[in-house]
């Protein structure tokens, strides 16, 4: 899997880094990488979308975060989903018709 | 010698009938496996003690699949849980009737949880339905009556999952199971 940092500056700026799966091939358990900035880091994110198939995300984030449970993230705005939006849930969308424009 | 060739036009005649029953046999015990084709038949229940929260909190996973076929046989009509929120409804109140969990504090005293419905969801191929409870000070032991679906099919075999303190303990309700303890 490729290794994808979020890194969130001092300044309130984000950037992003995608580590390509080659990585680990230097050591399958674990690896180092050195990232030189002139930002003060304040925190790292480590596939913050979930695009990976990564099961504990638990232990994803420096500083370390509580990860609402599905319940919690359910009650919360925008349901449950990570995006948000079910973007295939579009295709339902009332399309408008010659007489809504007519209106306009 | 025309005696022989009678029985010979006769068999040749009577060889497209034969396929053709054939045909009707296999297609006959093709049909039930059909309709009840791609059942998973397999559902998945997390029991959560949250603490952030303070609740007992339950997620039931189905898929869609095998709950609308269930749905279907539960209230006489083809339901569309995809579509109809009503169906979905119908369906959540039909598990949380039949999932029960009594807690046991350590003087071995029991009481249900006042599971409280908290919403449903689809995700992907799994309809999810949500519950929770306020979480006890002293638990001992769970016992979880877990029989959604399993009331339909027989082979139904639903997993549940209690994890407490970091620890996860696995109930698996198959077979002639109703009821499982399990000590925390």
């Amino acid at each position: 899997m490729p290794v994808i940092l979020e890194m969130e500056y001092a300044d309130g700026s984000k950037e992003e880094m995608r580590l390509p799966a080659e990585i680990w091939r230097r050591n399958a358990k674990q690896v180092k990488k050195l990232i030189v900035s002139e930002n003060e880091l304040r925190s790292v994110a480590i596939d913050p979308m979930q695009e990976t198939a990564d099961a504990d995300i638990e232990n994803n984030y420096y500083p370390r975060r509580i990860i609402p449970s599905r319940i919690e993230s359910f009650k919360s705005e925008g349901g449950g989903s990570l995006i948000g939006r079910d973007v295939m849930q579009d295709i339902k969308t009332q399309l408008k018709t010659d007489d809504d424009e007519q209106d306009n | 010698m025309s005696r022989t060739t009678s029985l010979r036009i006769l068999r040749v005649r009577d060889r497209p009938r034969t396929a053709l029953l054939t045909l009707l046999v296999l297609l006959c015990c093709l049909v039930p496996s059909l309709v009840t084709a791609h059942e998973q038949k397999t559902a998945v229940t997390r029991i959560l003690f949250n603490d952030s929260t303070g609740n007992i909190e339950v997620m039931h996973r189905f898929f869609i699949h095998d709950a609308e076929h269930a749905a279907g046989v539960v209230f006489g009509r083809a339901q569309n849980l995809m579509e109809s929120a009503d169906s979905r409804k119908l369906f959540s109140n039909y598990v949380m009737n039949r999932f029960a969990i009594a807690a046991e504090d350590s003087r071995g005293e029991t009481a249900e949880l006042n599971l409280q419905y908290v919403g449903e969801e689809i995700e992907g191929q799994f309809l999810w339905v949500y519950q929770e409870a306020r979480q006890l000070q002293d638990v001992n032991a769970l016992s979880v009556v877990h029989v959604a679906l399993r009331d339909i099919w027989p082979d139904q075999a639903n997993l549940v999952n209690v994890e407490k303190d970091g620890q996860i303990y696995s109930l698996s309700f198959a077979d002639s199971v109703e009821s499982l303890r399990v000590e925390l």
